[in-house]
């Protein structure tokens, strides 16, 4: 019989592995924050970097506001009155998260624009011009984003709302108090968490964002960092912009972390019982459908009403065999970069089961990292990490060969997928966490005791229990990947497209109309795992 | 001959400063079922993961059949170790059929062997017609023997079994504890068995070792255990008891209620306590040479009568005595009674 010693530490190993290959990219961007300047640095510094810092200040404050507002309004009305509509709407107020912030910005310049369906209206059937209305600006910025980004509030307030507010509302009302007061005075101060928690997700999006910003001519951190890069060529100035970026978020992320201090607010007790809604009739029923039908039509069925236009205007001459090619790539892509995150994501969790360690626990939590770092950041930090890595290579290669060899991993797919992996490797690690956490131990130490190792016990029993957890975690990164822009502009290989990609050069290029059928893709697919989780939360 | 023998062994869990075991030296003989008894958190159930190979020993040594399977320097991995093992959850895949659920363990054999196995645990748990179901499609008790048949397919020289019958109601546990006893003893297997129940320990085993503190304080058959405690804590364990403060003076044996006279050959004067079943003590009408007492409750617990007697001129301290028959004294009535010397503790 064999003796194993220590049989178990390889797992810590293969932990801490997969944990410093996706921390590298990270922490070297981060040492960028100390080191490092260049000659375009101070052109930078003087004429530009006050008003990137301006323009994401005022994007974080007000999208943050204005998210904040309408995601919580939709919320209480949904979880308190009870109307015509009500059902369908609380589901459908989700939709907008399938829209991409950059798509968005083309359709509503679309819409706005002279030839467009607003100016074109009030042109034939007024004679007004309407010049005035430009969404192309900073303004244009914060509605779109808003629009598109408030149901994370929204997801967020309506989970605590159904969980807590059912027995808070109780309790306040037994004490003499009218449903809205308690709303003020008790539940709207005891979401806090949550609310705050739905805005972080918010402006994580509005930080990550470049399509949206650079089409309408917003200079923020991100356009910044492509214009260091791709049109300056300095990596360096790129890099030091993108760590400031990173030193933003980082200041956003502490700050959750400090208001939710050491309170608990979750105590507010599960109501099991849903809370009595209040019917609501007359103008009042107006008034709580409009709050809830206005954001969902700007925010979902107005765009898509213009997409699926453009898209059966512009179809017959933008679906041809390179169109194709696109779809192919996009999911060829965005499949194997879901597969990647879900074989690093069972790996990580079952070696931190297996290990038994609360230091390797504690290591594989890094693994969150990535999602909260903005796409175009995560881009220069594989960058710089691959082409320090290929020097190695050619060297290498020249000391055994005596010969020059090209890049071997810079500007290859395996740098785009990579940073995916980076950056989304959480998204497939959540729902498989929460898997996990359902299967008892015991199930794989019967395997053990049954005579089967560590990975057949993996195989065997693990991966069959958990199926609908990896194939959720894997959707969610899938569509994540498919509608992901500034990491795969800045990461792609030469003259390699994506339907991301080519919507955004249509767009740029001034051909909105043509863009459309590769948006639709986008969000259509996008809509899959909205209805998964919105069977989650109604689940719950 | 011992199958399993266990010497000083200790086990620390990390973050912890007190050791989950103690120094605990165990022996179990071929075909014996074992059972650690102890409340929860008294080290059993980590005892037994020592065993399975989950957890690591920071001293001692496990020997199985001969082989050091666990030491300071030794590790064999649970899946290499003989051992098979019935989990408190029962641990049963869900996602497999029973049959598929017993064929995991039997890869090893070749296809017709692997049928064969199958076939005679599924009729040793009487299973048979059941193979083809879900973990979930059975019944309580039927999981149970489910779990037992998947361990006893791979014929393990050691049988663990972790809290088996918690999941149960009291009315199948009764069933399914002699049922799991006979499987066992069929099977000529050794076991050990985990538990915080006394019942299930008298139901199913041979031997019983009680844990407290990650040690183990006595370990013997069930009767010796109940007849010859070797301390408090064991006597209270199996059954009702009355301990009493005991004092010497010269050679008498003094407690609140008179002096006793055991015919024991010498005083161990370090004894602090008397125990003594309320079942052993006698009501007398003589006065001299016997304990006195104030009668001061009596309760009828069916089948005997159950008195609180308190001794004179104090309120604590009361001892209870079961009465089977005779004349049930009155609450404030003055008894004169006895110890049976032969069951009488001291601890």
């Amino acid at each position: 019989m064999q003796k194993i010693l220590n049989g178990i530490n390889s797992w810590a190993v293969l932990v801490t592995v997969i944990i410093t290959v996706i921390a590298v990219p990270i922490l070297i961007i981060l040492i960028n924050i100390f080191i490092g300047q260049s000659e375009t640095w101070s052109h930078l510094v003087e004429h530009l970097l006050t008003g990137y810092l301006l323009n994401s200040l005022v994007l974080v404050v007000s999208v943050g506001t204005l998210s904040l507002l309408i995601g919580t309004a939709c919320a209480w009305v949904i979880n308190t009155y009870d109307f015509y509509g009500r059902r369908q709407l609380e589901w459908l107020l989700i939709l907008p998260l399938a829209i991409p912030t950059y798509i968005m910005a083309f359709i509503y310049s679309g819409i706005f624009d002279f030839s467009g369906p607003v100016k074109t209206f009030f042109r034939n059937q007024f004679g007004v011009g309407l010049a005035f209305l430009d969404v192309q600006n900073l303004y244009g910025v914060i509605f779109i984003m808003t629009m598109v980004l408030f149901p994370y509030v929204y997801v967020s307030a309506l989970t605590y709302f159904k969980n807590a507010s059912g027995s808070l509302i109780e309790a306040s009302r037994s004490l003499g108090s009218t449903p809205t007061r308690a709303f003020l005075k008790i539940v709207l101060p005891a979401s806090r968490p949550a609310l705050v928690a739905g805005v972080s997700l918010v402006l994580m999006e509005v930080l990550n964002d470049y399509g949206a910003v650079k089409y309408y001519g917003v200079n923020t951190f991100t356009t910044g960092i492509f214009r260091s890069w791709f049109s300056m060529g300095d990596l360096q100035a790129a890099v030091f912009l993108a760590s400031m970026l990173m030193a933003f978020v980082f200041v956003l992320i502490l700050l959750e972390r400090w208001q939710r201090g050491k309170r608990r607010f979750d105590q507010g007790g599960r109501s099991t019982q849903p809370l009595l809604r209040y019917k609501l009739l007359g103008w009042k029923y107006v008034f709580a459908l409009a709050i809830c039908l206005i954001p969902l039509l700007l925010g979902f069925i107005i765009p898509l009403l213009q997409l699926v236009y453009w898209t059966w205007q512009t179809a017959y001459k933008v679906v041809d065999g390179e169109f194709w090619t696109l779809l192919g790539n996009s999911f060829l892509l965005a499949g194997i970069s879901a597969l990647v995150c879900v074989m690093a994501a069972i790996l990580l969790l079952y070696g931190v089961r297996v290990a038994k360690s609360t230091r390797v626990e504690n290591i594989s939590k890094l693994s969150v990292l990535g999602y909260s770092i903005p796409g175009a950041v995560i881009a220069i930090g594989i960058m710089i990490t691959l082409i320090t890595v290929d020097r190695w290579w050619i060297d290498l290669m020249k000391y055994l060969t005596g010969e020059k060899v090209g890049f071997l991993l810079s500007g290859s797919l395996f740098a785009l997928i990579f940073a995916y992996l980076v950056r989304y490797l959480v998204v497939g690690y959540n729902p498989i966490d929460a898997g996990f956490k359902r299967i008892s131990t015991s199930l794989e130490e019967a395997s053990l005791s049954l005579g089967r190792g560590r990975w057949v016990t993996l195989f065997r029993i693990d991966i069959p229990i958990l199926k609908a957890s990896i194939l959720g975690g894997a959707l969610m990164v899938f569509v994540d990947v498919l509608k992901e822009l500034p990491l795969t502009l800045i990461l792609r290989p030469f003259n390699y497209d994506t339907l991301a990609t080519k919507a955004f050069q249509y767009a740029s290029d001034e051909m909105v109309a043509e863009s459309a059928p590769a948006s639709l893709i986008i969000i259509l697919i996008g809509l899959l795992p909205i209805f998964l989780l919105n069977k989650l939360i109604i689940k719950h | 001959m011992a199958l399993l023998t266990l010497e000083g062994i200790g086990k620390t869990y990390d973050g912890s400063k007190v050791p989950a075991v103690n120094d605990v030296d165990l022996s179990i003989a071929k075909g014996d079922i074992l059972s650690l008894l102890g409340e929860s958190g008294c080290g059993k159930t980590t005892l037994l993961r020592l065993i399975a190979g989950f957890e690591k020993v920071n001293q001692g040594s496990i020997t199985l059949d001969d082989l050091v399977v666990a030491s300071s320097g030794t590790y064999i991995s649970p899946e290499v170790r003989p051992v098979g093992m019935v989990f408190q959850d029962l641990a049963l895949f869900p996602h497999l059929s029973i049959k598929k659920n017993i064929l995991f363990g039997l890869n090893k054999l070749t296809k017709p062997e692997q049928l064969k196995r199958l076939e005679e645990v599924l009729a040793l748990t009487g299973l048979s017609q059941f193979a083809s179901r879900y973990p979930h499609e059975l019944s309580g008790g039927q999981q149970q023997r489910a779990a037992l048949a998947r361990a006893l397919a791979r014929k393990p020289k050691l049988m663990l079994l972790d809290e088996p019958f918690s999941s149960l109601d009291d009315v199948l546990k009764s069933q399914v504890r002699s049922e799991v006893r006979r499987i066992i003893k069929n099977a000529g297997i050794t076991a050990i068995l985990v538990t915080h129940d006394i019942n299930d320990a008298f139901a199913v085993a041979d031997q019983i070792a009680v844990m407290r503190g990650g040690k183990v304080l006595q370990c013997g058959a069930p009767e010796t255990l109940y007849t010859q405690p070797a301390d408090a804590y064991v006597s209270r364990l199996f059954g009702k008891i009355n301990l009493i403060p005991i004092e010497y003076d010269a050679n008498r044996l003094m407690t609140a209620f008179g002096d006793v006279h055991i015919d024991s050959e010498g005083q161990d004067t370090s004894k602090k306590t008397l125990g003594i079943r309320p079942s052993k003590i006698k009501l007398s009408d003589q006065i001299e040479g016997t304990l006195r007492g104030l009668v001061s409750g009596v309760r009828y617990a069916g089948g005997y009568w159950s008195l609180e007697v308190k001794p004179e001129g104090q309120s604590q301290d009361e001892i209870m005595i079961e009465l089977v028959d005779g004349v049930v004294p009155e609450i404030g009535e003055r008894v004169s009674f006895y110890f049976e010397t032969h069951h009488v503790y001291l601890f």
